[in-house]
């Protein structure tokens, strides 16, 4: 299982991260969410260990992160970023593969060929195979990264999968068939962390919901205890209302809409505007002049 | 089966390059004579008849030390501008562009001009050996100095990788033509042949000083291929997937100045091989690097014996600076760059 014990970062003295602690067990799937700038991205980067906490540790399997081999920690944890350009005409098929590069001479290394053909497949990849990465839309190119950290793992049913904003640029179609994926995963044991905007989508699929808020975790539970109106209230500053679908019994958020007064909206464009009328009173006379 | 005809095409070509490279010249030797001087010094003997007199002379002592200085040199800045280009995520790193063939040169210069004062005991084959570190040292240099320098965020940021690829080259010139000014008639002599480019200093002598620092980027170098080919997704994915980017990057680094640094120390700065050739060797083929290393030191090797036969024969008697003949394939390949993806080097 994968500890995160107390942990605080610190970026140009300004702080990111307070004391965050929270524990994952093997099958879960958890779903970071949060307003732009509340911290689960940093927190990603945290445990992917492409930053170090100031104080605080993470442990794997009850092993701190930083004291595990390179080798071994790359069978048992991989990460999916937010941006992943690709700058050279690689094809889809040597991408996905490259999530594999790390296993020459480890057992695993003869089912190469395997995870990767099953990983295309299940990202809708098979008919890329020997396209260029250059020429994908950026959904696409998502689609190749997801398949790519999968291959990572695909023998390791014990490992942690670390997936920031998948969704991000992907249709309507591939986020939901990313969101089960992952969810399948968890099913096989997999330990999952997947960043998402959208609370739907995260209540959906993700067994656990965890908000975070100025770098604080305010609330962690299933969808149902975390997704109030206060909560979603004070974690993002929109009213919503918060249903259960009769049918799946799922959560379901409706945001209430929001309106701007138009009349205030744009102060270069106010002076050229024609005057606004109050018919009430205005006279009949005056009327017939407009 | 398309990568093995592409070996053997190359391969093929090269062979008859070099054939063609120890025919021709000032004094016309014939193929049949080039190939039984060939096999006689390798210990046998195919046309039966096997001295040639002065025509042998010339093949051994001047146009073959001359030819696998061309295929040295050549192998070195392809595998070397490669690397590079894979280190720094793009394909307009190449050596000159960036300042590392003028850092290089900076210190083969300063060594050339300084030699009498501080190693006038080393004896001629030792002067070659530190001629090569020193340039080595001098690439070294450049090469962590841009590459630092145009870190952002972990990555190479194209922009500043070439703004400052400028500034080194500036600085370099500007120290270069100091030297120079405080050198006599008889170093000046040395340092405008290096600063030319040509192959025609070559010796068995500096051949041999050469090929261990070749040798060992175009046998190294493509070990690290699997870990070039992640740069190309991203430096931290690196260590992600379980292979040491640091190391990597400073192997890269290391091996790619070394033959690079002793090239320019030999040979002088010969522009634009390290661009065209990898560019050439991922249209042709693919972007993996496990194909584009070694494929780019063959073709690196084939288009610099070429270029130097061209260089010869073009306004016979007179022998025109290699650099201009690789500058004059080289720059319409840099424009064709430019201009085909012009729209992603500003974002």
């Amino acid at each position: 299982m994968l500890r995160v014990e107390s942990i605080t970062y610190k970026l140009n003295k300004r702080l990111l991260l307070k004391d965050i602690s929270f524990s994952i067990r093997p099958g879960e799937m958890v779903a970071l969410l949060g307003s732009n700038g509340a911290g689960k991205s940093t927190l990603m980067r945290l445990l992917s260990g492409e930053r170090k906490p100031d104080s605080g540790r993470i442990m794997l399997y009850g092993d701190d992160l930083r004291d595990y081999k390179r080798k071994i920690l790359a069978t048992k944890r991989a990460y999916l970023q937010q941006h992943n350009p690709v700058t050279m005409a690689f094809s889809v098929k040597e991408v996905v593969m490259m999530g594999r590069y790390g296993f020459k001479g480890l057992p695993s290394a003869k089912n190469d060929e395997t995870a990767v053909l099953e990983t295309m497949e299940l990202c809708g990849l098979l008919d890329f195979a020997d396209r260029s990465m250059l020429s994908l839309s950026g959904g696409e190119q998502q689609r190749v990264h997801l398949a790519r950290v999968l291959t990572q793992l695909w023998d390791n049913p014990d490992a942690v999968l670390l997936l920031d904003e998948p969704t991000n640029n992907m249709d309507l179609q591939f986020q939901h068939q990313t969101l089960s994926i992952a969810a399948a995963m968890a099913k096989k044991g997999y330990m999952i962390i997947v960043v998402l905007h959208d609370v739907n989508l995260a209540a959906q699929y993700a067994s656990r919901l965890i908000i975070l808020k100025d770098g604080r975790k305010w609330w962690d539970g299933t969808p149902a205890q975390v997704l109030t109106p206060q909560h979603i209230y004070t974690a993002f500053g929109i009213h919503a209302q918060a249903y259960t679908d009769q049918s799946s019994l799922k959560t379901v958020i409706v945001p209430k809409e929001i309106k701007l007064d138009a009349a205030k909206f744009n102060s270069n464009l106010q002076a050229a505007e024609q005057p606004i009328y109050n018919l009430a009173n205005t006279s009949i006379d005056e009327l017939a002049t407009i | 089966m398309r990568r093995l005809s592409i070996y053997t095409l190359l391969s093929a070509g090269l062979l008859v390059s070099i054939c063609f490279s120890l025919a021709s010249g000032a004094m016309r030797i014939p193929i049949k004579e080039v190939i039984d001087t060939l096999t006689h010094n390798l210990g046998f003997t195919l046309f039966g008849n096997s001295d040639h007199g002065i025509n042998q002379s010339v093949i051994m002592m001047i146009r073959l030390p001359r030819t696998l200085l061309g295929i040295l040199v050549g192998a070195a800045l392809g595998i070397s501008g490669a690397a590079i280009q894979g280190i720094f995520r793009n394909p307009l790193a190449e050596p000159g562009l960036v300042g590392i063939s003028a850092g290089a040169s900076l210190m083969a210069v300063l060594i050339i001009a300084f030699e009498t004062f501080l190693f006038s005991c080393l004896s001629q084959l030792l002067g070659y050996y530190l001629l090569a570190f020193g340039a080595f040292a001098g690439a070294g240099i450049t090469a962590m100095l841009v590459y630092n320098l145009s870190k952002v965020n972990g990555q190479a940021n194209v922009p500043t990788m070439l703004l400052a690829g400028i500034a080194i080259n500036a600085m370099a010139g500007a120290l270069t033509g100091l030297v120079t000014y405080l050198a006599d008639e008889q170093k000046l002599r040395s340092i405008t042949f290096w600063m030319m480019g040509s192959l025609g200093g070559a010796t068995w002598q500096n051949v041999g000083c050469l090929f261990p620092f070749v040798g060992i980027a175009v046998f190294g170098l493509p070990f690290l291929a699997k870990g070039l080919n992640l740069f190309a997704i991203g430096e931290n994915q690196v260590e992600l997937i379980g292979l040491n980017p640091r190391r990597i990057k400073i192997l890269v680094v290391v091996m790619a100045t070394m033959a690079v640094g002793a090239s320019v120390a030999v040979s002088g700065i010969i522009g634009f091989i390290g661009l065209l050739i990898p560019h050439l060797t991922r249209l042709i083929g693919s972007v993996d690097h496990r194909f584009v290393l070694p494929v780019s030191a063959l073709m690196g090797a084939l288009v610099l014996t070429v270029a130097d036969l061209v260089s010869r024969l073009i306004v016979q008697p007179i022998e025109l600076p290699i650099g201009v003949v690789t500058a004059l394939m080289g720059s319409p390949v840099f424009l064709y760059i430019l201009i085909k993806d012009k729209k992603k080097l500003v974002n």
